[in-house]
C-alpha cells in the first residue's frame, strides 16, 4: 500500500513535468506533413539584415475567417494577405486617394439604372498553393459567406447597405443560389445585380476590405464538420491559405504572439508597396509598446493617453485622425426629464460645454466638435478631399459655437422658466470602464452646475456597463447616453443613417420626415451620382441635427502617432496620410534594417 | 552496594535566567556528588530548579541561562567550560536524559527503530544493519514486545509505557555512564510508572549505570534511589541515603514533603498536612532561608541568614538553623513521626 | 484508502456537475448575446443567436448543452477565438502557462524553503528581519507592479533581458531568457507566502520537545534541525504548495498583458465578457476539474507524507 502511494505521487510529478515538455515539443514540432514548411519557418522567424521590413504591435486577431473577423487589426492584417477587388492607396503625387484596381481591372461598370454592377477580374491571379482566382472563385466565395447554414454575420454586406437580389433571402434560407444576384457570367467577368441603384461609394466601400475578398473554396468546405453549419478556416496558420492573391504572404501566425508577412511579387499591388516585410506583434499593454519602440524593435507607435505628453514636442509625432464621432444622445422624449424637450435646454447643454478643455485636457489631442462628422470623413473619394474642408462642411461648422457660456446661460433662463421655475434634475449616464467618458461627465456636472447655478440644476452621474447604456437607449429608457458612432471613411451618408426615423437599430429619438428624404435621395434617390449635390445633402442633414440637437457632439479623437526614423513618408507634406488605413506605410520608403 | 567511586560531581552551582520581569536566580549555589553505580533522585516542587540543574549538566540550557558560577566535574573535565562541540561529543555516548513526556519527546513522522539507530550510525559508524540489529536488542531489553516487526512503526502506534521504553532504549543505545531522568513517570499511569521503574533499576543493575532521578512524587523515590537530594528554590536543603531521609528527616521542608503525603494509613481523623504559602520570587531570593516564610519552626535568624550544612551523619546534611547546637530542640510533625514508626516496625517485620 | 479515493471522486464528479449546472443557468441569464452588435440589424442578430438556440428557453439549452456534454462535445468558442473548439484553445494556451508555472515553482520553492530556513533558525536576529521585510512586499505589492518595474528598469534601462516574451517557439536558451523576468513576477508572492509558513513550522519544530531529547542523545545542532525539525516543518508544506501552483496555472492576466504572453491569462474574463458563453462552460469545466482535483491531490498528499495518517487511518 505504502509503494502504491508513493508511485502515485511520483506519477503525479512527472506527469506534470511531461505536460511541460510537451509543451515545449507540440510549440516546435507541427503535423507531419508541415516538416517542409517548419524549415522555411524557421528561416522566416527574424527579419534577415537589410531587410525592408516594417514592424508594429497591435490587438491579438481571433480569427481569419474573412466571413466571421470583427476587429480593425484583424481587418488589417487581412488585407495584407487577402486579395479584394478593389483597394484605395495614396496617388503618385502622396497628396490624395486613388482607386486601384487589384483583382478587379478597373472601376465596375455600372449598368443605366445603376442596379447592375460588371467586375472584369485580371488574369493570372492565383493562391499560394497555386489554385486559379477567378470570377467563379468570388461566385463560390460569396456563396459561403452568406450560407444559410453557416450564418456568417458579415454577410450583411450584400443586403444592409446595399441589397443584393434575394441575398437576404438565400441567407434566411428561402431562396436557391441561382435566384441571387451574384453571377459569374464567364471566367472573368463578375456581375452584382441589386434591387435598388446605389452611389459608387457603397460599392467601393464593399469591395475593399477582406469580408469580400476570396476565399480558398476546397479548403474551406474541407475544414466544415459534418452538418456544415461550423468551419476551421481561419482558426489556424494550417487551415487559411497563405495568400488569396494579395500583396503580401502570410508567412507565419503564431496565435496570440505574432504574424509575419512577406512580399507577394506576383500581385498587382507589387509596384505600389514597398515594403518587404511585415511583422506585427499581438501586444495588448501600451507600456511594453512604447518600451519597444524606444529600444528600436518596432517602428510604430501609438501615443495614447498621459504617454503622449513625453513626446509632445518631438518632432516626429504625427496624427491618425479618428472615423468615431463621439456625442451624447438626448431624449428628446424624457418623461423623467421634461426639460429635455424643450430645445432651448438642449441649446443651453450644447453651448455649455467648454469643450476646448475636454480636447485638450482629456484627450490632449482631441480637436472640438460642433459637428457630428469627424473631418476624416472623404467628401469626393476621387480627390480625398475631406468633406469636412469642403464649403458645405464649413459652412455647418459656423453654424453653431464650440463653447458660448452667455448664450447657454441665455438658453438655461429660458428653459427654466418653461419649466416652472423648478430646479431640473439631469441625469448623464456613462461608461463605467472608460476613464475619459468618467472624466468628461465628470467635468459637465461641474460646468453646468457651476454655469447655471448648483440650485436651478442639479447633475446626477451614473456609471453603467456601454452594452447596458446602447440597450437602454434603444428602449428609450435614459435620459442621456454617450456614443461612439464610426463608418467607412468613403460613406459619410452611412453615418446619416444614425438620425433617419426607421433604422435597423434606433438609438435617438429624432425623427423628421424633411431629414429622411433627404438621406434616401442621397444613399439610392436621384442624389447619388450627384457628387455636389451629394454634398449638399450632407451639410443639409448636419444642420438640421445641429438646429435640433438630438445629440450634443463632443470632440474629435485624434490619435497621436510616431513611426521610427527608418520609416520615409512618401506623402507631399512627409506626414501620416491615411489612405486605406496603415496602408500607406506600405508605400513608403523602409531604410533597411540594420545591426 | 555502590562504589564510592564518583562519577559526577557539582560543585557551587550558580545559575539565572534573563527574562522580561528580571533576572531569575534558578540554582543558588547547589553541591552533590554522584557515585557510580548508584541512583541519586533530587526531589522538589516546581520552580526548585532541578530541571535547571540537569540541563546544566547535559548543557541544554535556554538561550537566556547564564551560567554564572560553578563547576561540573565528570572525568576530569569541567562540563562548565564544554563548547557545543565538547558537548556533543558526550552527550548521548556519556550522559543521556529522557524526559517527561514520551509522545512529545519522539519525533511523530520517523520510525522508532531509526530514532534509536540514528546515534549510533552518526556517531559510531554502525552500519545499517548492525544498528538495527542492536536497536532491536535494546527494545527487546527495555520490554518490547514484538520488536522486529514493531522496529519499523511510529510512536503514535504505541501506548504511553511503550513509548517510554523506547525514550529509554534511545537513551541507552550507546552505552552511557550517566542516565539523567526527569520525571519520566509523571505522565503515566500508575501501574505503568511501576513497570518503567522497575526497567530502569534493571537496566541499571545491568550496565553499571549512575541514575539521577527527577521527581517531585516520594513514593517513586522510596522505590528506586539510593541517595535522596531535596532541592527547595534554587539549593539542596537536605540529602542522605533513602533510610536517613525517610525515617529520620532534619529539615521542616523534608517534614513537610514527607508529612503531607497521604497513605494508606492515614486516618481520616487526621488533618492533612498542607504546606501553606508559594516558593518565593527568585527574581529576588530572600537573604534568609528562602523557607522561612512558610516554616513554622522559622527562628529570627532564618530570616537573616542562610544556614549552612549541619552534618548529621557521614552521609546526612540538612542546611537548618534547626541543627545548630544552640538551636531549641523542635521535633518533627506528629503524623510524621506516627508514619515513621509504623514503617519501621513493617520493616522490621519483614 | 481505494475506497477513501473512490468516494471522494464521486462527490467531486457530484459536486463538478453543480457547479456546472448553476454557472450555465447564471451565464445564459446575462443580458446581452455575443452576436449582440450596435450596427447590426435586430433580425439579423436573433439569427445568429438562433443557430445556438440562445433564444429558447434556459431548460431547452440546458438540454442541448448536457446532450453534447455527454459526448464531451463543448461545442466551438463563438467569439473569442470563434470556431476553434475549446480543447483546442486549451491546448494551445496552456503549454506556456504551465512552463512558467513550472519555472516558477522550481524557483520559488528552494527559495522559500531556504529563506524560511534562515528566518527560522537566526529568529529575531538581523537577517530574520530582514527577510520579513522581504516578506511584506513580497505580500502587499501586488505582481504586477513588480512586473512593470522589472520590465522597465531590467528589460528598458539596462536592456539586460528581452521586454517581452521571445518569438522562439521552442524552450531555447533565448526563449527562457525573455521568459526570466515574468518568472520572477510570477514567483515573488508565492515565495513570501512559503517562506512565512516555512519560518512558522520550523520555528514551532525547533521548540518542539523532540528536538531536545535529539540534542541529549548527541545529535548537534544541525543535525538535530536537518533530521527532526525540518523533516516534521516540511509535512504541511504540500498544502501550501500545490494551490499556488494551480493559481498561477489559471495565468496571471496582468503579468501576461505586460509581457505579451499568450497563456491562459485573461482567457475567462474575455470570454465572460464576449458573452462566449461555450468557451466560459468549456473553461468553466475545466479549471473546477483541476481546482477539485487540487483539493484531493492536497488530500492525499497528507496521507502519503504524514505517517500518521497514513497508517493511523487504518487503525
Amino acid at each position: 500500500m505504502k509503494r502504491f502511494k508513493k508511485i502515485l505521487a511520483l506519477l503525479l510529478a512527472i506527469s506534470m513535468v511531461a505536460v511541460v515538455f510537451a509543451g515545449c515539443a507540440k510549440q516546435g514540432a507541427k503535423t507531419p506533413k508541415a516538416n517542409q514548411e517548419e524549415k522555411k519557418v524557421e528561416e522566416n522567424k527574424e527579419a534577415p539584415k537589410g531587410s525592408r521590413v516594417f514592424r508594429f504591435a497591435d490587438s491579438k486577431v481571433a480569427t481569419f475567417n474573412p466571413h466571421i473577423y470583427k476587429t480593425v487589426p484583424e481587418r488589417e492584417s487581412m488585407l495584407l494577405f487577402n486579395g479584394t477587388l478593389l483597394r484605395i492607396v495614396m496617388n503618385e503625387a502622396g497628396d490624395g486617394y486613388e482607386i486601384f484596381p487589384n483583382h478587379a481591372k478597373a472601376f465596375p461598370e455600372r449598368s443605366e439604372d445603376g442596379k447592375v454592377w460588371t467586375f472584369k477580374i485580371r488574369e493570372g491571379l492565383k493562391f499560394d498553393d497555386g489554385t486559379i482566382i477567378n470570377a467563379k472563385t468570388y461566385e463560390e466565395s460569396y456563396k459561403l459567406l452568406l450560407d444559410p447554414k453557416l450564418k456568417n454575420p458579415n454577410s450583411t454586406v450584400f443586403y444592409k447597405d446595399m441589397f443584393v437580389v434575394n441575398a437576404k433571402k438565400y441567407w434566411d434560407g428561402e431562396a436557391k443560389w441561382e435566384e441571387v444576384g451574384i453571377k459569374a457570367i464567364d471566367d472573368y467577368t463578375l456581375e452584382i445585380t441589386l434591387e435598388s441603384a446605389v452611389p459608387e461609394t457603397t460599392i467601393l466601400d464593399a469591395f475593399i476590405f477582406p469580408t469580400t475578398s476570396p476565399v480558398h473554396v476546397e479548403m474551406y468546405t474541407s475544414l466544415m464538420n459534418e452538418e456544415k453549419t461550423e468551419t476551421k478556416y481561419g482558426t489556424d496558420f494550417d487551415k487559411i491559405p497563405k495568400s488569396t492573391g494579395g500583396p503580401y504572404i502570410l508567412k507565419e501566425w503564431v496565435r496570440d504572439q505574432y504574424r509575419n508577412f512577406e512580399k507577394n511579387p506576383d500581385s498587382p499591388l507589387a509596384s505600389v508597396y514597398k515594403v518587404d516585410r511585415v511583422e506585427i506583434r499581438a501586444i495588448e499593454d501600451n507600456e511594453t509598446i512604447l518600451q519597444l519602440f524606444e529600444k528600436g524593435e518596432l517602428d510604430y507607435v501609438k501615443l495614447l493617453g498621459a504617454k503622449y505628453d513625453k513626446y509632445e514636442e518631438d518632432p516626429r509625432v504625427d496624427f491618425t485622425p479618428a472615423t468615431t464621432a463621439m456625442f451624447i444622445i438626448l431624449n428628446t422624449e424624457s418623461k423623467d426629464n421634461p426639460a429635455l424637450q424643450n430645445l432651448d435646454f438642449r441649446k443651453a447643454l450644447h453651448y455649455g460645454i467648454n469643450r476646448n478643455v475636454i480636447a485638450k485636457d482629456i484627450y490632449r489631442t482631441g480637436k472640438p466638435a460642433n459637428y457630428y462628422l469627424p473631418s476624416s470623413y472623404i467628401a469626393d473619394f476621387k480627390t480625398g478631399e475631406s468633406y469636412r474642408s469642403t464649403p458645405q462642411g464649413k459652412e455647418v461648422e459656423a453654424y453653431t459655437e464650440v463653447f458660448n457660456a452667455d448664450k447657454a446661460k441665455e438658453y438655461f433662463d429660458k428653459a427654466y422658466k418653461a419649466n416652472g421655475s423648478k430646479k431640473i434634475n439631469f441625469e448623464i449616464a456613462y461608461f463605467d470602464t472608460n476613464e475619459n467618458v468618467k472624466k468628461i461627465s465628470e467635468y459637465m456636472e461641474e460646468a453646468y452646475e457651476n454655469l447655471f447655478g448648483a440650485d436651478r440644476i442639479d447633475v446626477q452621474l451614473k456609471a453603467i456597463p456601454w452594452q447596458v447604456s446602447y440597450d437602454n437607449v434603444e428602449k428609450g429608457d435614459y435620459q442621456t447616453g454617450f456614443a461612439f458612432w464610426s463608418g467607412s471613411r468613403f460613406e459619410p451618408w452611412g453615418m446619416m443613417e444614425f438620425f433617419i426615423s426607421d433604422p435597423g437599430r434606433k438609438y435617438n429619438t429624432y425623427r423628421n420626415p424633411e431629414f429622411d428624404k433627404l438621406y434616401e435621395r442621397a444613399k439610392t434617390g436621384d442624389l447619388i451620382y450627384d457628387k455636389e449635390g451629394r454634398i449638399n445633402a450632407l451639410r443639409d442633414m448636419e444642420k438640421m441635427v445641429m438646429n435640433d440637437l438630438p445629440i450634443i457632439p463632443l470632440v474629435e479623437v485624434n490619435i497621436p502617432i510616431m513611426f521610427s526614423d527608418r520609416v520615409k513618408l512618401h506623402s507631399a507634406n512627409g506626414k501620416y496620410f491615411p489612405a486605406g488605413g496603415l496602408y500607406q506605410v506600405l508605400q513608403a520608403d523602409i531604410e533597411p534594417l540594420e545591426e | 552496594m555502590k562504589n564510592q567511586e564518583k562519577i559526577l560531581q557539582v560543585k557551587d552551582l550558580y545559575i539565572t535566567f534573563n527574562t522580561f520581569s528580571g533576572k531569575v536566580h534558578a540554582v543558588r549555589g547547589v553541591n552533590f556528588d554522584l557515585y557510580k553505580g548508584e541512583t541519586l533522585a533530587i526531589v522538589g516542587e516546581s520552580g526548585s530548579g532541578k530541571s535547571v540543574t540537569t540541563k546544566t549538566i547535559m548543557g541544554i540550557l535556554a538561550k537566556n541561562a547564564n551560567k554564572e558560577s560553578g563547576q561540573i566535574l565528570y572525568k576530569d573535565d569541567d562540563l562548565m567550560k564544554y563548547t557545543e562541540k565538547n558537548y556533543n561529543m558526550i552527550r548521548g555516548t556519556e550522559i543521556s536524559m529522557i524526559f517527561q513526556d514520551p509522545m512529545s519527546s519522539l519525533d511523530p513522522v520517523m520510525k522508532i527503530g531509526k530514532q534509536i539507530t540514528e546515534t549510533l550510525r552518526l556517531k559510531y559508524g554502525v552500519s545499517k544493519q548492525e544498528a538495527k540489529e542492536k536497536a532491536i536488542g535494546l527494545m527487546k531489553a527495555v520490554g518490547i514486545p514484538e520488536a522486529e516487526k514493531r522496529y519499523n512503526q511510529y510512536p503514535f502506534q504505541f501506548s504511553g509505557g511503550m513509548r517510554q521504553r523506547i525514550v529509554i532504549a534511545i537513551a541507552l543505545a550507546c552505552d552511557p555512564e550517566i542516565l539523567i531522568c526527569d520525571e519520566p513517570t509523571t505522565a503515566l499511569d500508575v501501574t505503568i510508572q511501576a513497570q518503567i521503574l522497575e526497567l530502569i533499576k534493571d537496566m541499571q543493575k545491568n550496565r553499571d549505570l549512575s541514575v539521577i532521578f527527577i521527581t517531585h512524587d516520594l513514593g517513586v523515590v522510596a522505590n528506586v534511589a539510593d541517595r535522596i537530594a531535596v532541592m527547595y528554590a534554587g539549593k539542596i536543603v537536605e540529602y542522605g541515603t533513602t533510610d536517613e531521609i525517610f525515617y529520620n528527616p532534619k529539615h521542616p521542608y523534608t517534614w513537610s514533603l514527607l508529612a503531607s503525603m497521604p497513605d494508606m494509613d492515614t486516618d481520616d481523623k487526621d488533618e492533612l498536612f498542607a504546606i501553606a504559602g508559594a516558593p518565593p520570587n527568585m527574581v529576588h531570593p530572600p537573604k534568609g532561608d528562602a523557607f522561612a516564610a512558610r516554616n513554622k519552626y522559622a527562628m529570627r535568624i532564618d530570616f537573616e541568614k542562610q544556614p549552612p550544612m549541619y552534618k548529621v551523619s557521614d552521609t546526612h546534611y540538612a542546611a537548618t538553623w534547626l541543627l545548630h547546637p544552640d538551636a531549641p530542640k523542635v521535633e518533627m510533625p506528629k503524623i510524621l513521626k506516627k508514619r515513621i514508626e509504623r514503617q519501621k516496625r513493617r520493616a522490621g517485620e519483614k | 484508502m481505494l475506497r477513501y479515493i473512490v468516494q471522494r471522486l464521486i462527490a467531486m464528479a457530484i459536486t463538478f456537475f453543480i457547479i456546472i449546472s448553476i454557472s450555465f443557468f447564471i451565464l445564459r441569464l446575462m443580458p446581452g448575446s455575443f452576436a449582440d452588435d450596435p450596427t447590426l440589424p435586430r433580425e439579423v442578430v436573433e439569427q445568429l443567436e438562433d443557430k445556438y438556440h440562445l433564444n429558447e428557453p434556459l431548460i431547452i439549452q440546458y438540454g442541448y448543452f448536457l446532450k453534447d456534454a455527454v459526448k464531451l462535445d463543448f461545442g466551438v468558442s463563438l467569439k473569442v477565438e470563434p470556431k476553434r473548439t475549446v480543447g483546442e484553445i486549451l491546448a494551445s494556451k496552456i503549454p506556456i502557462t504551465m512552463q512558467l508555472n513550472l519555472f516558477a515553482m522550481l524557483f520559488m520553492i528552494p527559495i522559500g524553503i531556504i529563506l524560511g530556513i534562515i528566518a527560522a533558525i537566526r529568529k529575531n536576529r538581523i537577517s530574520d528581519h530582514l527577510i520579513s521585510v522581504v516578506v511584506v512586499l513580497f505580500i502587499s505589492v501586488p505582481s504586477f507592479v513588480f512586473a512593470s518595474g522589472l520590465q522597465y528598469i531590467v528589460a528598458f534601462k539596462w536592456n539586460l533581458l528581452p521586454t517581452v516574451l521571445s518569438k522562439e517557439q521552442v524552450l531555447n536558451w533565448a526563449r527562457f531568457k525573455s521568459m526570466i523576468l515574468p518568472i520572477l513576477a510570477l514567483s515573488f508572492s508565492g515565495i513570501a507566502t512559503i517562506t512565512r509558513y516555512v519560518r512558522s513550522e520550523l520555528c514551532e519544530a525547533l521548540n518542539s520537545e523532540y528536538m531536545l531529547l535529539a540534542k541529549s542523545k548527541g545529535l548537534t545542532q544541525l543535525q538535530a534541525t536537518i533530521r527532526h525539525a525540518m523533516r516534521n516543518s516540511f509535512v504541511p508544506l504540500a498544502n501550501i504548495i500545490i494551490p499556488i501552483f494551480t493559481s498561477i496555472l489559471f495565468g496571471s492576466l496582468v503579468i501576461e498583458k505586460i509581457f505579451a504572453i499568450p497563456g491562459m491569462g485573461g482567457v475567462l474574463i474575455n470570454a465572460i465578457n464576449a458573452k462566449d458563453h461555450t468557451l466560459t462552460i468549456g473553461l468553466l469545466c475545466f479549471y473546477s476539474v483541476i481546482s477539485l482535483m487540487t483539493v484531493l491531490i492536497v488530500d492525499l498528499s497528507y496521507g502519503i507524507i504524514d505517517p500518521r495518517i497514513r497508517i493511523g487511518g487504518r487503525k
